[in-house]
């Protein structure tokens, strides 16, 4: 992974200070409550519900074992032994006090660690797939450019003040794991036919109150004008995006408004004085950032050998968790774990600085010390040796992490939602804890096949309950907690936003809905034919009959 | 006559304020783009962050002062436009006027700007301190041509 270099170290040291300095200057009434606000947000920190929310960015994921200890022993410091993960791949600490922001910042720059930009109106942390750099299916390893982008985004003087937050999603693989097509920018990697490599531009995607799949902006760029044409496209928004309603603030409403061909026109005309300029990536600068994630020291195994011992393991839990938790691997013998971090009465994504600790030794043990967190609030070793896997099975079992629900329905994603946040209009997690309990019978679990269900506590929609295939909305009705129920929503492979399926439910209700919604599945599936499939091929209506006749009125 | 912030020190302000209902507008006083456009050989004029830069690019040359004002700490337009201005080609004086705050000062010099009115409740040392609180950038800017991500050979 990327290391820091003397350059970061004191640039980190450096923004530190200065926020420190800021959060003094408030703490001291010298900045007034709207002028710390920017600051704080471009720096991670929300004043929330019961608590400050402390948002520490992980870049496109990546995380060493060394920084999560350090983040075990400031979540049992600082906050309550706990941390979050979040759906843009970053940790949450849900309950320092703002007096001790400082020093958490601090020492979390002991392990260059930060917060910069992981909220307010600026451009926010990168994020990628979590199997980058490893993945069978993987064209192009997509982190070089990740981490180019985070160096031109981080701390960029001409876009700290945007009209709103800006996200970029970047995927270099087949099959898009990153959900390019649902944020601002989303960059898909190619090969192009004149051996360079190509970037796939998409504008204009996003969720929340106003869902939209992202246009095509370029089919293919060289990847040496990637930073000048970001540049360009962030320009024109700069510029160009509405700053009189926050709610039309996003650049898909200014896609929208614009149409795709004339934002291009303008992205170009920007685009002229930068293309070919200083910010141009040449061999120099493809070539140094690569080598920053250049193969792990990997044996070179016998697949079929460690393949068979595999199968020999006869134990049916672990046979399934192997199934379903571990992923194919670009390199022969090893396979990419993932860490289910579901289980029975915890919020999706929480993690104990206790499970934090046993993770990175065995990320030191298994998987070169490295981990990556994922959208779906999941932690993923990346590089395992599979004759190994029986092995690291039985110490994830020790500290609850050996759930085998990869991908499947209870492998929720759910926001923090009214518990936590401020914005929310409803409690998320209750919900998702009551659909975790009810569906604990793995065997039906497994039946059901690959499931996304995604739960929003509010439209601002970061639990992406739109492109869940079963999405949760929590509404607000006369004061009252309700929650709409969507289907069909896709995130990738012809994306695709779910339909409403009608009336809201009360949060007792969610269960039963969801369990009608199954049973309908059911029966009417094709064989082998995946609840999505299903979905897209009957729509919404049998669905509709079935869970609003037998709702209890 | 309030202090400005010139080229990294404290200066006297010689130029006087725009004044919407003064036409033509007094010598020494800075023009507002509609006064400006009925005398493009005004030597100063200033630019609300709705206005579009390049209505001044003809006439870059004969300007000895472009400012900007920022109705709102949180309007970032005004950055882009000090980069679009310096790179169309400005030579003179490029100063941010407004409700900005110290903190967004060095930002303000990365985009070109070299004259600062100063912030509200700010002593000028501490806007002084404020223009290099971060000595390392990652990308190119008006204050840095080659970014950092390009190792020099």
């Amino acid at each position: 992974m990327y290391r820091y270099n003397t350059n970061d170290k004191q640039l980190l040291a450096e923004r530190t200070n200065q926020f420190k300095n800021q959060t003094l200057r408030y703490l001291a009434g010298e900045l007034e409550e709207e002028e710390f606000r920017p600051l704080r947000l471009q720096n991670g920190l929300y004043i929330q519900r019961q608590a400050p929310m402390l948002r520490i960015a992980v870049p496109y994921g990546l995380v060493s074992s060394d920084q999560l200890r350090a983040l075990a022993s400031i979540s049992r410091r600082y906050d309550r032994g706990y941390v979050h993960v979040s759906t843009r791949q970053n940790f949450q600490l849900n309950w320092p006090s703002v007096e001790s922001i400082p020093d958490i910042l601090g020492e979390l720059a002991r392990v260059d660690m930060h917060c910069i930009q992981t909220s307010g109106n600026c451009i926010r942390n990168t994020t990628t797939d979590q199997f980058a750099g490893v993945a069978f299916d993987e064209v192009e390893d997509p982190r070089p450019y990740c981490e180019l982008i985070r160096q031109w985004s981080t701390l960029h003087p001409e876009f700290a003040f945007l009209p709103r937050k800006f996200k970029i999603a970047v995927c270099g693989s087949v099959n898009d794991r990153a959900a390019i097509y649902a944020h601002d920018v989303g960059l898909a990697l190619h090969h192009r036919d004149d051996g360079q490599v190509g970037v796939k531009v998409l504008v204009g995607g996003g969720l929340g109150r106003t869902p939209v799949i992202g246009s095509v902006l370029e089919e293919s760029l060289p990847v040496r004008h990637l930073i000048t044409y970001l540049e360009a496209v962030l320009r024109v928004y700069n510029q160009l995006g509405r700053r009189d309603n926050k709610y039309k603030a996003r650049i898909k409403i200014l896609v929208r408004a614009m149409g795709v061909d004339q934002f291009r026109t303008a992205v170009h005309r920007e685009w002229e004085g930068l293309k070919d300029g200083p910010s141009t990536l040449d061999d120099r600068a493809l070539i140094g950032a690569k080598d920053h994630f250049s193969a792990m020291p990997y044996e070179s195994i016998d697949s079929t050998a460690s393949q068979l011992a595999l199968d020999e393991q006869r134990d049916p839990i672990f046979q399934r968790w192997l199934k379903n938790n571990t992923h194919d691997h670009k390199q022969a013998g090893y396979r990419a774990v993932t860490l289910v971090l579901k289980a029975h009465g915890q919020a999706p994504g929480d993690i104990s600085a206790d499970q934090l600790d046993v993770i990175a030794s065995l990320a030191d043990e298994y998987s070169f010390g490295e981990l990556r967190n994922t959208h779906h609030q999941n932690m993923v070793l990346a590089d395992v040796q599979e004759r190994r896997l029986y092995s690291l099975w039985r110490d994830l079992q020790k500290i609850g992490l050996a759930g085998a629900n990869a991908g499947h329905l209870t492998d929720m994603i759910c926001c923090p939602g009214g518990d936590f946040c401020g914005l929310a209009n409803a409690r998320s997690i209750p919900v998702s804890q009551a659909i975790n309990e009810r569906f604990d019978d793995i065997d039906y679990l497994y039946d059901l096949g690959p499931i996304e269900l995604n739960i929003s506590g509010c439209m601002n929609a970061c639990g992406h309950h739109h492109i869940g295939h079963i999405g949760i909305l929590g509404v607000d009705k006369k004061g009252q907690e309700f929650f709409q129920v969507s289907l069909g929503g896709k995130q990738a492979d012809n994306p695709s936003i779910g339909k409403i399926l009608g009336p809201s439910f009360s949060a007792e209700e969610i269960p039963n809905v969801v369990d009608t919604i199954l049973a309908t599945y059911v029966a009417l599936r094709h064989d082998d034919e995946l609840f999505i499939e299903t979905c897209h091929r009957v729509g919404i209506e049998p669905f509709k009959e079935s869970v609003y006749a037998t709702r209890d009125h | 006559m309030q202090p400005v912030i010139i080229d990294g020190q404290v200066a006297k302000d010689f130029w006087l304020s725009a004044i919407e209902e003064q036409s033509p507008p007094e010598t020494g006083r800075i023009a507002t783009l509609a006064q400006w456009q009925l005398d493009t050989c005004l030597p100063a004029v200033i630019l609300q962050t709705d206005d579009n830069p390049e209505t001044l690019f003809d006439h870059l040359e004969q300007l000895a002062l472009i400012a900007v004002h920022f109705p709102d700490m949180n309007d970032g337009r005004g950055f882009s436009m000090g980069r679009a201005l310096r790179e169309a080609g400005f030579k003179g004086e490029l100063r941010a006027t407004g409700r900005y705050i110290r903190d967004q000062l060095q930002y303000l010099k990365r985009c070109g700007f070299n004259a600062f009115s100063l912030p509200r409740g700010t002593t000028p040392a501490a806007a002084l301190e404020s223009l290099n609180e971060i000595n390392i950038h990652y990308q190119a800017a008006h204050d840095l041509t080659e970014p950092l991500f390009k190792p020099l050979g």
